[in-house]
């Protein structure tokens, strides 16, 4: 995947400034710039070259995770900054390099570089680093595995290892899903597949668990927290398996970012907050709900036991949603966050039949 | 001698290796501890005919990290060894040795792992040991069985994990980066 190669030449372009200028303002503008150029021409790549139809979507959910990070730590340093452009390109090369050991290396990159984005804490640093290097460690063991036969022990290895990196630097999170379908694909012809697909619903069962409990002990990172119960009805889509289903859950995924973009553009205390707080979550029509009733129904229909853990886990998540909720809420003049709230409620609702061919993984 | 009673030998030693830097609070003992470890997983890479990963092993994990870190120092984690908890690891450290009993193919690699994923969480002074054993573990595991490519198992004789551990701490010593 060449395209997405030559994608991670945006963020590298604009990383280039970084160092010679100063002013948080302007590290800031460098940082959306990118984020939006890479969605930009990833959505525009296949208008000229038709091969490129499994580079929108990656480029996309990349590409606003990178814009909610920007958004979330405004005022970074130089060197901070630089690191959070040279994630993303990592991010990017990760997905076009088809080879595992060649992504972990990619992978490698992008979650030392987000480790990096701490800087000048360098306490906070040094320890997310040893984090990372073991949850890296994990993952390397899993490939072995994986590649030599045991799939089961590998595969849960490699999903336990990127899911403590996705903990540890959250803008890694979609990578990680597209990575995780990526191996789905990769087995898809192994005896051992059908093993694969339960770990993936096990992780997927286990993340929005886990999340709501979290979330009921301390409301602190709400937003991240409803983002990792939502994680894990997509990881439990792609260990159900079949085509439909992957394109929901791809789909879902998308909107995910579009609506932690909106979030991380709110106010703190506005209706702008309450809406991206509700797109998370799944309130209709916001955000997520027309990709979570898919895939809910889905799961009635396919596997009713899994409705348990994942209605106790949203119920909970709703529950802490509305105790922190912004209320009264106050009208904001102007707010962007109702730009990627109104694009999700267009995707999800009316999207264009050419453009589900869009919805892939190179 | 049998070359698989050797490979398994050699990998039980890789084991026991494992358990040694949990118990050392010298960082250079750990030194020589790793370098042994090391040493003892390419033997076992070269009882099985596997001479390019024994060598890349062997030149990598036993002789130029140590080099790297007797030359440089031993990257430290942010805070010291709980002394209390070693009794605790000790006992983690033993329920992993009945993986190694288990037998299967993956059983000593796997102890090996959880041992050095212990050692990073128990003894948080230097976990550089542990991801050390970590790669050692891959390493292991990557000679038994049958790989896909026969380029995987020389890539991961690469000492990538401590690689990158020395890379960043040389890079947070740096002076620019204390900056804003």
């Amino acid at each position: 995947m060449s395209w997405l190669a030559a994608l991670a030449l945006l963020p590298l372009l604009a990383a280039a400034p970084i160092p010679t200028r100063r002013g948080g303002r302007l590290r800031l503008w460098l940082a959306l710039v990118s984020a939006v150029a890479v969605m930009l021409a990833g959505l525009a790549m296949p208008l000229f070259e038709p091969d490129a139809v499994a580079v929108p979507l990656p480029a996309a959910v990349l590409a606003l995770a990178a814009l909610a990070d920007a958004l979330h730590a405004p005022a970074r340093g130089r060197n901070a900054a630089l690191a959070a452009q040279l994630r993303l390109a990592a991010m990017l090369l990760a997905l076009a390099i088809p080879d595992m050991l060649g992504t972990w290396l990619a992978l490698a990159g992008a979650a030392m570089a987000g480790a990096a984005t701490h800087l000048p804490r360098l306490t906070a640093v040094r320890t997310r680093l040893i984090a990372v290097q073991a949850a890296l460690g994990l993952a390397l063991f899993g490939i072995v595995a994986v590649q030599t036969g045991s799939v089961l022990l590998g595969s849960l290895a490699l999903l336990l290892g990127w899911a403590a990196l996705a903990c540890l630097d959250p803008a890694l999170l979609p990578l990680v899903l597209l990575l995780a379908l990526r191996l789905q694909a990769g087995l898809a012809g192994a005896p051992q597949a059908p093993l694969l697909g339960s770990v993936l619903i096990g992780v997927g069962v286990a993340a929005v668990l886990a999340a709501a409990a979290l979330a009921w002990e301390s409301h602190l990172r709400l937003t991240l927290l409803l983002v990792a119960g939502q994680a894990g009805l997509i990881l439990c889509a792609f260990g159900l398996g079949g085509a439909a289903l992957r394109e929901a859950a791809l789909l879902h995924l998308l909107l995910l970012g579009l609506s932690t973009a909106a979030a991380a553009l709110a106010s703190p205390a506005g209706l702008d907050r309450a809406a991206a707080l509700a797109a998370l979550i799944g309130v209709p029509p916001l955000g997520v709900f027309p990709t979570l009733a898919v895939l809910l129904g889905a799961l009635a229909g396919t596997a009713p036991w899994l409705l348990l853990p994942f209605g106790l886990g949203f119920a909970v998540l709703v529950m802490v949603t509305l105790r922190t909720a912004p209320h009264p809420a106050r009208w904001p003049a102007g707010s962007l966050a109702w730009v990627p709230l109104v694009l999700a409620a267009v995707i999800g609702f009316a999207l264009p039949a050419p453009a589900l061919s869009w919805l892939q993984v190179p | 001698m049998n070359a698989l009673a050797l490979a398994q030998g050699m990998s039980g030693l890789a084991l026991i290796l494992g358990y040694a830097p949990l118990c050392v609070t010298r960082p250079q003992l750990g030194v020589w501890l790793v370098a042994g470890q090391a040493l003892a997983v390419a033997a076992a890479a070269l009882a099985v005919q596997l001479p390019v990963v024994a060598a890349v092993d062997a030149l990598g994990g036993g002789l130029l990290v140590p080099l790297l870190m007797q030359r440089f120092g031993v990257p430290t984690g942010s805070r010291r060894h709980r002394d209390w908890a070693m009794p605790l690891t000790l006992a983690a450290a033993a329920v992993t040795s009945l993986l190694a009993a288990t037998g299967g193919a993956l059983a000593l690699p796997l102890a090996i792992l959880l041992l050095a994923l212990l050692q990073i969480a128990a003894r948080p002074a230097h976990p550089v040991f542990g991801l050390c054993g970590l790669q050692q573990a891959a390493v292991l595991a990557a000679c038994t069985g049958t790989a896909a490519s026969p380029l995987l198992a020389p890539a991961v004789a690469l000492p990538l994990l401590p690689g990158l551990a020395l890379a960043a701490a040389w890079a947070l010593r740096q002076p620019g980066l204390r900056r804003l």
